[in-house]
């Protein structure tokens, strides 16, 4: 009876929703993206358009997507308690524990490049940060079989450096309310912008870049080790 | 030709999630059943700028066609958002398991105590 409304319900919805695309076409012919992209370059001295966007001209709202992690992760941390990682019984062979103590390396500095390099080349903080929290996680997974808590980078580390990056974050913006220009405000708060595609470039948005990736990385970590270290 | 193909794929998906929301009862399927239906939603907002031959928003030289880069930023705060409040589902569900002794919704409804 149930999987008969379902498949009615679903198959309406698919229904409606291609005879609507025959109806009226594409999409993308409504939507012509002019020189857009290279006034992004121009306002703020990054020439990737996605971080540009993201930390200059809707910085405000990525201070509400961190906070949102931040949320996430203290609500996670007190929902599910870290009591023990009961989950974590099983033995690994000594390929995985030697194969990703070769890897881990590699994997924060590809982390750490793509959240320094978030402004000259694709990526940026939360995509860095998200490599950063997949190390830290892979550490824990592997290092902590059978126990061992202490192999793991401790809770309260993570919870510090997440903090104080908020604050980093937060402090950063007042800048540009201090010099007269609206809060996270960026070029007009005559910061040299440097010259476009060089990494010293585009004035705050590397160093929200940073303050975002470490945010990120370590709210991330603490919310998927809250749930597994249960 | 490739966007009335991913936006059916798109709605496709869409269905599918409905008919799983439907008729599963166990919470980390929901949670699956919502991430799906999320990625159908990010598959419309990454096709809202795109276009053909179109180089990715990353300005090296002046005179090329790029894709609109505000599509993919609201994306990325979709992705985060979406990844926050399914981990707040997934421990929400934690919680529910110590406490009643199931994820299934429907035997939740009983009282106990």
């Amino acid at each position: 009876m149930r999987r008969t409304l379902a498949l009615l319900i679903s198959g309406s919805i698919v229904a409606l929703g291609v005879t609507t695309l025959m109806l009226t076409g594409t999409l993308s012919d409504a939507i012509r993206p002019v020189d857009y992209t290279l006034r992004t370059v121009r306002d703020t001295g990054a020439i990737n358009a996605v971080t540009a966007i993201l930390f200059d001209y809707r910085a405000l709202d990525t201070l509400g997507e961190a906070t949102v992690i931040f949320a996430a992760s203290s609500v996670l941390a007190f929902l599910a308690p870290r009591s023990s990682a009961s989950m974590l019984s099983v033995r690994l062979s000594m390929l995985i524990l030697y194969g990703i103590a070769f890897l881990l390396p590699f994997i924060m500095v590809f982390g750490f490049g793509t959240i320094v390099f978030g402004h000259v080349s694709p990526g940026g903080g939360f995509t860095g940060g998200v490599m950063l929290s997949s190390s830290v996680v892979i550490f824990a997974v592997v290092y902590s079989v059978g126990g061992q808590q202490s192999y793991v980078l401790p809770i309260l580390v993570k919870k510090y450096v997440e903090n104080a990056a908020m604050f980093v974050f937060v402090s950063l913006g007042f800048i540009g309310l201090f010099s007269g220009g609206a809060y996270l405000a960026n070029a007009l708060t005559g910061i040299p912008l440097g010259e476009p595609g060089s990494l010293l470039s585009g004035g705050l948005i590397p160093l929200l870049n940073i303050a975002t990736g470490f945010k990120v990385g370590m709210g991330l970590a603490l919310i998927i080790i809250s749930l597994f270290a249960e | 030709m490739l966007a009335p193909t991913i936006l059916t794929g798109a709605i496709v998906l869409t269905g599918c999630a409905f008919y799983g929301l439907i008729t599963h009862r166990h919470m980390i399927r929901l949670v699956i059943c919502l991430n799906i239906l999320d990625s159908a939603v990010l598959l419309v907002i990454v096709l809202l700028g795109y276009e053909p031959d179109a180089a990715a928003p990353i300005v090296r030289q002046a005179d090329l066609q790029y894709v609109l880069g505000l599509p993919h930023a609201l994306s990325l705060t979709a992705i985060v958002i979406s990844a926050c409040t399914t981990a707040l589902m997934l421990g929400y569900a934690v919680r529910v398991h110590r406490l009643r002794g199931t994820v299934y919704v429907d035997r939740l409804t009983r009282w106990r105590g």
